[in-house]
């Protein structure tokens, strides 16, 4: 298509993708909608945790159960996170003008997957905070845990931002993300569970390396396929 | 053969084929406890002793014998039982299949009598 | 969805697969039951060794495996069928792919409850203590294995989720292809924990009979299990061509 002499020149993909992540943090920053529904969530999950395992003993055992619980909140303040973007998304046609963007619409999904990381990173820390008085958790002992959280998040929302933008319009989405999300995301729910539980004092270190890799082939493959589908899903 | 009810009844017919392995009478098939009488008594020892062990090899081969036979017979009713469901099973699947064809040539005649009405 | 003719190929196909199976599953009944070795003979008490844990005997139970891992391999290939459609539906955009993912789901979600219940009451028996579920112990494979299936019900709870015919059949392709990573993780995940599941079954099939056996069992059953895949696509075509029919 020939330039028009008048039309502003097509921005970079980089000046696009820090427009767009800027959109959605001033977004947030606004309506504090997500942060505040994951959050809230997120420690609710932790009470209600505790509450269930208050008469155990509070021994290793109930260590690396709470540890493998705390996944489970991430992944389902994941899940309302993704709700309710998807939910913005669609509310007066917002994600056909964003489609507009003179840009592939994996970068779109890349903005998507970027900033709904940072809230749910910012919810853990929120979640992790809580956990450690309520739970009497000890979770820094190897920093290499970071990475873990970090690969696990972005496991489950590489497939979470291209499942929500079905679910977004489909009856009953917001229970069908969950239905659809939770099969899918299960080998990373797996590693981040597993390589948590080797990283903790006690444990062998050197088992972690495998659910390291399980997790990293499975982010390179969710992003991978994200980027290339989710273009094809919101066309026409 | 289009009809549903028909479906029905050799799904049913299957799942019953199916259940028939809970109601098969496994006791008249098993073997019974032996009678056990306590031999007559002998005089000596050795003599009681060979007695015994001819005796216990007969009962013990007879026994196998037997054993062998219940087993047979009860893989044989599960083959059948087993047989019987795979082929109801498949039956439905070609029969199935060719009302399809039917049921595809029927909405291929509806179409051509549209068509026809509309030109 | 738009006009899909049913063609005479696919009736054939599933008429041909269908009756091809019944000898396949003839065959293997037959050989199963009276030409692999019964118990009674001694010296032949077949085993398996779970990675974790003593040999377990079989006695004469082994002789589901002649079912269990057939539909094993037929849900493989339903989920392999699945992906391939998704991809080929993106790239060709003809509904006959979106037919076969929908087939092959359908066809995986019937032939998986058969992989988990034979391999439950498999289990219940051979390490259980022989109750329903005993055998059932949340090990990776067989966890791995109901999520597989629980993602086949998921597709097709999601195509019932969407009116709009245009992004069912994008949400059925983009879901299909999700679904495909799924298997390997189902086949590799005897090797990320201790397990119960046995890796291989190489003790029982150094039997030459069993080995057979197992061999003609994993072409013919899985041929009449793929039968059914094709029965569903026939169904399905038809289905689309009625609907098509009357909404004109």
């Amino acid at each position: 298509m020939p330039t028009q002499p008048n039309a502003p020149a097509k921005p970079s993909a980089a000046a696009a993708f820090m427009a767009l992540l800027g959109r959605e943090v001033l977004v947030e920053w606004r309506t504090k909608s997500l942060i505040s529904s994951m959050g809230l969530f997120a420690l609710l999950c932790v009470v209600v945790v505790g509450l269930g395992a208050r008469s155990l003993p509070s021994d290793d055992t109930l260590h690396r159960f709470v540890l493998a619980m705390l996944w489970v909140c991430t992944v389902f303040a994941a899940i309302v996170g993704l709700n309710r973007a998807a939910v913005a998304d669609q509310r007066k046609g917002l994600i056909y003008a964003l489609l507009l963007a003179p840009h592939d619409p994996a970068l779109l999904y890349l903005t998507r997957v970027v900033s709904v990381l940072a809230f749910l990173l910012v919810t853990q820390s929120l979640m992790i905070l809580a956990a450690i008085p309520l739970l009497k958790l000890t979770l820094f002992d190897d920093p290499l845990i970071l990475a873990v959280i970090v690969m696990a998040d972005i496991g489950v929302l590489a497939p979470g931002v291209l499942l929500a933008s079905i679910t977004g319009r489909a009856r009953g989405g917001e229970a069908l993300l969950t239905i659809l999300l939770m099969p899918v995301i299960v080998p990373v729910f797996l590693g981040a569970t597993g390589a948590t539980d080797a990283l903790q004092p006690g444990q062998d270190p050197a088992a972690a390396t495998a659910y390291l890799l399980l997790l990293g082939i499975c982010d390179a493959m969710f992003a991978a396929l994200g980027l290339l589908l989710f273009g094809r899903l919101n066309e026409g | 053969m289009n009809h549903p009810r028909m479906w029905m009844a050799l799904l049913c017919l299957a799942c019953a084929l199916c259940a028939s392995g809970l109601a098969a009478d496994s006791k008249s098939e098993s073997l019974h406890p032996l009678n056990e009488q306590p031999p007559a008594k002998t005089t000596g020892e050795s003599e009681l002793r060979s007695q015994l062990e001819t005796e216990y090899r007969a009962q013990l081969e007879k026994r196998v014998a037997q054993e062998k036979i219940s087993m047979e017979g009860s893989l044989h009713s599960l083959w059948m039982s087993n047989a019987a469901v795979w082929t109801v099973l498949f039956t439905f699947v070609v029969l199935q299949a060719l009302s399809a064809r039917k049921r595809s040539a029927e909405i291929e005649r509806l179409r051509r009598s549209r068509q026809g009405d509309q030109a | 969805m738009p006009d899909t003719p049913t063609r005479s190929t696919a009736v054939w196909v599933t008429v041909a697969l269908g009756a091809l199976g019944m000898v396949g599953v003839h065959v293997t009944l037959y050989l199963s039951y009276f030409y692999t070795p019964t118990q009674v003979t001694p010296g032949t008490l077949w085993v398996v060794t779970p990675d974790s844990g003593a040999p377990i005997s079989l006695y004469e139970s082994y002789r589901i495996f002649f079912i269990h891992l057939p539909s094993a391999y037929t849900t493989a290939a339903c989920c392999g069928l699945t992906a391939l459609g998704g991809v080929m539906y993106l790239l060709s955009r003809k509904p006959k792919w979106e037919l076969l993912i929908v087939s092959a789901a359908e066809t995986g979600l019937a032939v998986g409850a058969m992989v988990l219940l034979t391999g439950t009451l498999w289990a219940d028996y051979a390490w259980g203590s022989g109750r329903l579920g005993s055998g059932w112990n949340w090990e990776a494979r067989l966890t791995t294995m109901l999520i597989l299936w629980l993602a086949f019900a998921a597709l097709l709870v999601l195509r019932r989720a969407i009116d709009q015919p245009r992004q069912r059949s994008l949400a059925t392709a983009v879901y299909g292809i999700l679904l495909g990573p799924l298997y390997p993780l189902v086949s590799k995940a005897v090797d990320i924990n201790r397990t119960s599941h046995p890796r291989s079954f190489s003790d029982l099939l150094s039997a030459p009979e069993i080995a057979t056996t197992q061999r003609i069992a994993s072409v013919g059953v899985v041929i009449a299990l793929l039968s059914l895949v094709a029965l569903r696509y026939t169904w399905n075509s038809v289905g689309n061509n009625l609907n098509t029919e009357r909404a004109a």
